[in-house]
């Protein structure tokens, strides 16, 4: 992975540090580095992603094995990503597709990209809360509206300090896995 | 002859060879300086090796009382043999030794003081060693020329067809009711596509007839023991329930046998009967009653068959037998068995999901459906089959290795399907598609002539929908697309694995296997079917999935192992083996756990023939009562206390015989200068060495110290160097607890040609030297 | 009475409320006495995508609040079970992270992490902890009814973390269900994703697959399905119609909490269990 190579249709060339630095947090969570995969695609012919939304794991670990990463950190494919796990389950080498997709998704994170459909308002929910949201009002199938006063269940339990504790997560949010 | 002194002497040859010694170490010197000492017969030649050299020395031996002999001259390498030939004249031929002064010494180095001071060093280390030399003598050892072959499959078959040829008396044990293997249940073979059975038969009945073959089938190995050249086995053979001399193989007891059993050879696709001819064709073609399943054998009802026997050949009272034989050499031959795929991703419990093998006895036209390919659910013929790649193989939850044969005989399969199913739609989902023999690539050419889809790509799962019909979903990297099959058929080229018999004889025969459970050959590449034990060879798919080819060729090199290793009934062997002193030996056991070749008793004893001398287990008896003769602790002590007596300014190497010495030899050849410090002492293996070993040059003046071992994983002797690494920790702890220092003591693997290495570490140890005492 | 520290995660205290009802009402006859834990909050689950060690943070500090207790827990969500043992997992083999995350909990929380505790999820509680003998003890009512089991992606998934269950042939849920009475067996689809994550960012595939998983439970005819996931109850349970609608079928199918189930065996009153709440049909109980 040097200068030596050129993908003609972009114009751009592999990276190697990202390439590294990816390497080294897959490290961190106990993952090999994806040039041991072999591209058989069975990781993609189970994905739960592909069948409606064509997401190909064994893509997205081809263009990370060649060093093509910033291409990654902007698809929007990998957003498309369930966490169903099947992935790492099935395949033949241990790779872990989802968990190098967390990881890429995480630097675009951290590089500015707009986070994606309902994640800010969740975001929001834990940093403010500790919670995702707040606990709902729920009907029954007569339409009556339940919380968990009416349902006799205890209060939620909460961040006691939830100042410290949003201070923690915020400056967790700067932080990743290649300071390890 | 004059000579009045009683008290032998030590004759010590200094070698000129023309200028190449004599230019940088100054011989007559040398000669001058030993010669100051009583116990020395000191002389010196231009040549050696030459015809008046060995005259030279043949003459000494004969006027002057000596007995035994130090020659400084070239590396052992070349003429070892020569001095050795002549030296036993006189002598016995290990009471002598050789100082390596020129590759090791003159043409390394040049300043001339420093290089005689250095071979004045190695010439008085040999003397101090060979002082404490003792004759060794040989053994003759008797060889019982008999031969067991375990497992009559192809291998086995023709290993023994070998040696029988060869005259050698050889015993077959065969676990199942026929030989043959699983050759006999396969449709054809590649890359011939030639009927299997009609392969494999003319061989079946060769064994069976041949004079020098004594076959045993219904039988297993049961006990083992013994040592190379004289092995028992302890064979057990289970009732057939059949007169083997009386039964014609008729078949009228299976046809009105009314006990269906499962049929191991059917591979679960069709059932027999509790007494049953094994399958067509088979040797011996003789019935055979499954006991646990008999009605008459376990619960004393029906009976029919017997009354039935047109030859009376029924003994429902047969028993068990066993029998003790006596063997000079065995081979293993116990060959794979097919992975179960149950209980994983793939959906083998669907009837319609079957292995290679299955197919295999489908296309068979005496199988179970006939020779057609059939869907089991139901019977039909499959509109769509699938083959299914690597299921099991190359991957790390399940097998981690290549099966090897697959790709080739489901091409093979895909081929013949499309000749029995002209309209049926045939793919085949593979990641690499593996044809590297003679004539394959050209058979995968046919293939894909024979219009079967080749997708690439693996499925995740195998699915069926409510009504029990397979589909599947695949990335197909070809084209990029995202393919939904239904197929009727699936066959899945299952990982090989070691059979059962395989696993049990690796345990039995104390044999090394992989991680995999395949059995370990000596060295893959070049002893690939011989073992640690000497006199036991592995032959087949015992040893790894592999062709009917390389099965034969596998056969045909151990039985020329075995003829040379049994050519006559006994054997001189050198005793340059190990030895204990049962009064110092406290039976603690740890020289049998280090042993890798089964060489020490549970008595103590040592079986000189299965010994290879390396010298492990003299490093890790506590006592110090297990020697090499050949390398005893006495020995190399005297030679590290000689080589420091002269210069304690010095780096000892120890280096194996093998690379590290050759190395050295070369940094010789190609001139490469280093240090005068470094003396190098030759070893068998770096696993000779104690911890003790390791720390004595420094109690004795040594500067720095080097164990220079073979590289990982190519260990003449399996494992020493691991065994030396792990010491050099320990020996590590220890100098720096006696405030040496542990960095002083070095642990390097090196490659046999890399000189330049050798010379690199030699001179960054000298340097290291320097650094301190410029302190 | 063994205690177990009962942490929720967020979606079963705030909308599936069914799950926590019925696991409130029958862990006291299997001698469990549930401890809510204060100080708690989301296991970080949600948040991989985001920032892994912001994921990791959450859920290290509720191991911490749940062994300053002294206890071990309960997790009856999958992805934090999931979450937390992970979590635990990596904190244990690399010291580097370790030391990270333990010096950000001690310096900002004043928690203390030692990562020593058991994480248990409905299913290895029930199978492997209380035992089939001691539900089939319990059993007053048995079920009758032919149940799938829905054990949702990160109850078996992935298997090197340590599951609940294992991940070809999952059969917990199944025995568990036999000793209650019901009839179940394995069908091919169970192992499929109900879709949830999915909301976040694409509501129509999510529903889509929701749709597709209950259908093909419906076509195998089973009368009723058993989940344990709080998630696999917000799809397949509350949003039961609009998957429907989205795949353009009719979806029938009552949906229930395992824990809801072992209720109605042992007799418990519907609404206690919060059967009340579920949103899809009840046919089955008359």
């Amino acid at each position: 992975m040097t200068d030596s190579v050129t993908d003609l249709f972009n114009m751009t060339k592999p990276e190697k540090e990202k390439y590294e630095d990816l390497v080294k947090e897959l490290g961190v969570l106990g993952i090999e580095p994806p040039n041991i995969c072999y591209q058989c695609s069975k990781c993609t012919s189970g994905c739960e992603a592909m069948k409606l939304l064509e997401l190909e794991p064994h893509s997205i670990m081809a263009s990370a094995k060649a060093g093509f990463i910033d291409e990654i950190m902007q698809s929007d494919l990998i957003w498309e990503c369930i966490g169903c796990y099947k992935c790492k389950e099935r395949c033949p080498q241990k790779m872990s597709p989802v968990e190098l997709m967390y990881i890429i998704k995480n630097w675009s994170v951290s590089s500015g990209k707009q986070l994606p459909g309902d994640y800010p308002k969740i975001l929001q929910g834990i940093l403010s809360t500790g919670y995702i949201q707040n606990p709902l009002d729920v009907r029954d199938k007569k339409n009556n509206t339940w919380n968990r006063n009416s349902l006799g269940l205890p209060g939620l339990k909460r961040p006691i300090d939830q100042k410290k504790f949003t201070e923690a997560i915020s400056k967790l949010a700067t932080e990743g896995l290649g300071e390890i | 002859m004059n000579n009045i002194d009683k008290d032998p002497k030590i004759g010590v040859f200094l070698c000129h060879c023309g200028d190449n010694i004599a230019d940088t170490v100054k011989i007559k010197e040398l000669k001058k300086e030993l010669s100051k000492n009583k116990e020395l017969v000191v002389k010196d030649h231009l040549f050696m090796c030459s015809e008046s050299g060995q005259n030279l020395i043949l003459k000494t031996l004969t006027d002057e009382n000596i007995d035994r002999v130090v020659v400084a001259s070239c590396s052992p390498k070349h003429h070892w043999n020569i001095f050795k030939n002549c030296i036993q004249q006189k002598l016995n031929p290990h009471m002598w030794e050789m100082a390596n002064i020129r590759e090791q010494c003159s043409w390394v180095h040049s300043d001339k003081d420093k290089a005689t001071k250095k071979a004045l060093s190695l010439i008085t280390g040999a003397i101090n060693k060979v002082k404490h030399h003792e004759p060794i003598g040989t053994k003759e050892v008797h060889l019982n020329q008999d031969v067991l072959v375990i497992g009559a499959g192809i291998a086995g078959m023709h290993a023994s067809l070998e040696l029988a040829d060869k005259n050698f008396h050889v015993y077959l044990v065969e676990k199942s009711p026929s030989i043959g293997g699983n050759m006999t249940k396969l449709g054809r073979t590649f890359p011939t596509d030639d009927c299997s059975m009609c392969t494999v038969s003319p061989i079946m009945n060769e064994v069976n007839s041949h004079p020098n073959i004594e076959l045993m089938t219904l039988s297993e190995v049961a006990d083992f023991s013994g040592r190379p050249g004289e092995y028992i086995a302890t064979v057990s053979t289970k009732p057939r329930y059949v007169d083997p001399d009386k039964c014609t193989g008729c078949g009228l007891c299976t046809e009105k046998c009314p006990v269906s059993i499962p049929s191991d050879y059917e591979l679960g696709l069709k059932e027999t009967k509790a007494i049953h001819i094994p399958f067509d064709s088979c040797v011996p073609e003789i019935a055979v009653i499954d006991g646990d399943s008999c009605l008459k054998i376990t619960k004393g009802k029906c009976g029919v068959c017997e009354k039935i026997c047109p030859a009376d050949a029924i003994e429902y009272n047969q028993k068990p037998k066993t029998r003790k034989l006596k063997m000079g050499a065995v081979i293993v031959a116990t060959g794979y068995q097919q992975m179960d795929l149950s209980d994983t991703e793939y959906n083998y419990e669907h009837p319609d999901v079957i292995t290679g093998l299955q197919l295999e006895r489908m296309i068979t036209p005496s199988g179970p459906t006939g020779g057609k390919i059939i869907c089991p659910s139901n019977g039909q013929e499959p509109k769509v089959i699938t083959f299914i790649q690597c299921a099991g193989s190359r991957d790390q939850r399940y097998r981690e290795y290549c099966s090897n044969i697959c790709c080739m005989y489901s091409v093979k399969n895909a081929k013949i399907a499309r000749s029995k199913l002209p309209h049926a739609v045939i793919n085949m989902c593979y990641i690499d598609l593996r044809a590297p023999g003679r004539r394959y690539e050209e058979y995968y050419r046919r293939f894909r002539e024979a219009d079967v889809k080749m997708i690439m790509g693996r499925p995740s799962e195998i699915m069926e929908d409510k009504n029990g019909k397979l589909y599947f979903d695949i990335f197909d990297k070809s084209t990029d697309k995202f393919l939904q099959i239904k197929p009727d058929l699936i066959v899945l080229a299952t990982a090989l694995e070691p059979s059962e018999g395989t696993k049990k004889m690796a345990d039995l025969l104390h044999l090394q296997y992989g991680m995999d459970r395949f059995l370990s050959p000596l060295h893959v590449k070049i002893a690939p079917v011989d073992t640690t034990n000497e006199g036991i060879y592995i032959v087949g798919t015992a040893e790894a999935p592999k062709s009917i080819q390389a099965c034969i060729t596998d056969a045909a090199s151990a039985a020329s192992r075995t003829a040379t290793l049994l050519k006559e009934d006994k054997s001189m062997i050198d005793l340059t083996t190990a030895e204990i002193d049962l009064e110092k030996c406290t039976k603690c056991g740890k020289c049998i756990e280090e042993c890798n070749y089964s060489a020490i008793t549970d008595n103590y004893e040592i079986i000189d023939i299965a010994c290879r001398g390396c010298g492990k287990c003299t490093a890790v008896c506590p006592e110090g009562a297990i020697e090499i003769r050949h390398l005893t602790n006495n020995q190399l002590k005297a030679q590290i206390d000689g080589i420091l007596s002269v210069d304690p300014d010095t780096i000892i190497a120890y280096v194996t015989e093998t690379c590290g010495y050759n190395a050295a030899d070369i940094a010789g050849t190609s001139r490469r200068e280093y240090s005068t410090k470094v003396k190098i002492v030759k070893l068998p293996c770096v696993g000779r060495l104690s911890v003790d070993d390791m720390i004595y040059p420094f109690e004795k003046g040594a500067k720095r110290v080097m164990v220079v071992a073979c590289p990982e994983g190519l260990c003449h002797y399996i494992d020493g160097d691991a065994a030396a690494k792990e010491k050099v920790q320990e020996a590590k702890k220890i100098l720096d607890k006696k405030n040496i220092g542990s960095e002083k003591l070095r642990f390097v693997p090196i490659v046999s040609p890399d000189g330049i290495k050798f010379q690199k570490i030699c001179q960054e140890e000298a340097a290291k030297i320097k650094e301190v005492s410029n302190d | 009475m063994k205690k177990l520290g009962l942490y929720l995660g967020c979606t079963i205290p705030t909308e599936q409320y069914g799950y926590e009802m019925s696991i409130r009402e029958i862990m006291p006859e299997f001698d469990i006495e549930l401890v809510d834990l204060e100080n708690a909050s989301c296991c970080g689950a949600p948040l991989k995508s985001v920032n892994l060690i912001m994921q990791m943070y959450l859920s290290a500090r509720n191991i911490a609040i749940c062994e300053s207790k002294g206890l071990d827990m309960y997790a009856p969500c999958p992805q934090c079970h999931l979450s937390l043992t992970e979590t635990k997992n990596r904190l244990r083999d690399s010291e580097k992270l370790r030391e990270k995350i333990v010096k950000e909990l001690m310096e900002y929380e004043g928690l203390e992490y030692k990562g020593d505790l058991n994480i248990y999820h409905t299913v290895d509680l029930f199978y492997d902890k209380i035992g089939l003998d001691v539900i089939k003890k319990k059993v007053k009512k048995p079920l009758e009814w032919n149940i799938a089991c829905h054990y949702g992606c990160q109850t078996v998934r992935y298997s090197d973390a340590g599951r609940p269950d294992i991940a070809e042939h999952p059969s917990k849920m199944e025995e568990i269900i036999k000793v209650l009475g019901g009839e179940t067996r394995d069908y091919s689809e169970k192992l499929n994703c109900c879709g949830a994550p999915l909301m976040i960012t694409h509501k129509e595939s999510a529903l889509t697959k929701t749709g597709e998983k209950l259908k093909a439970i419906q076509d195998r005819n089973f009368d009723a399905t058993a989940i344990v996931c709080p998630f696999g109850g917000r799809m397949l349970d509350s949003k039961q119609e609009k998957a429907g609608s989205t795949i353009g079928e009719k979806l029938d199918m009552p949906v229930f909490y395992l824990t809801q189930l072992i209720g109605l065996a042992m007799g418990k009153e519907k609404n206690k269990l919060g059967i009340n709440l579920n949103l899809s049909s009840a046919k089955v109980l008359s």
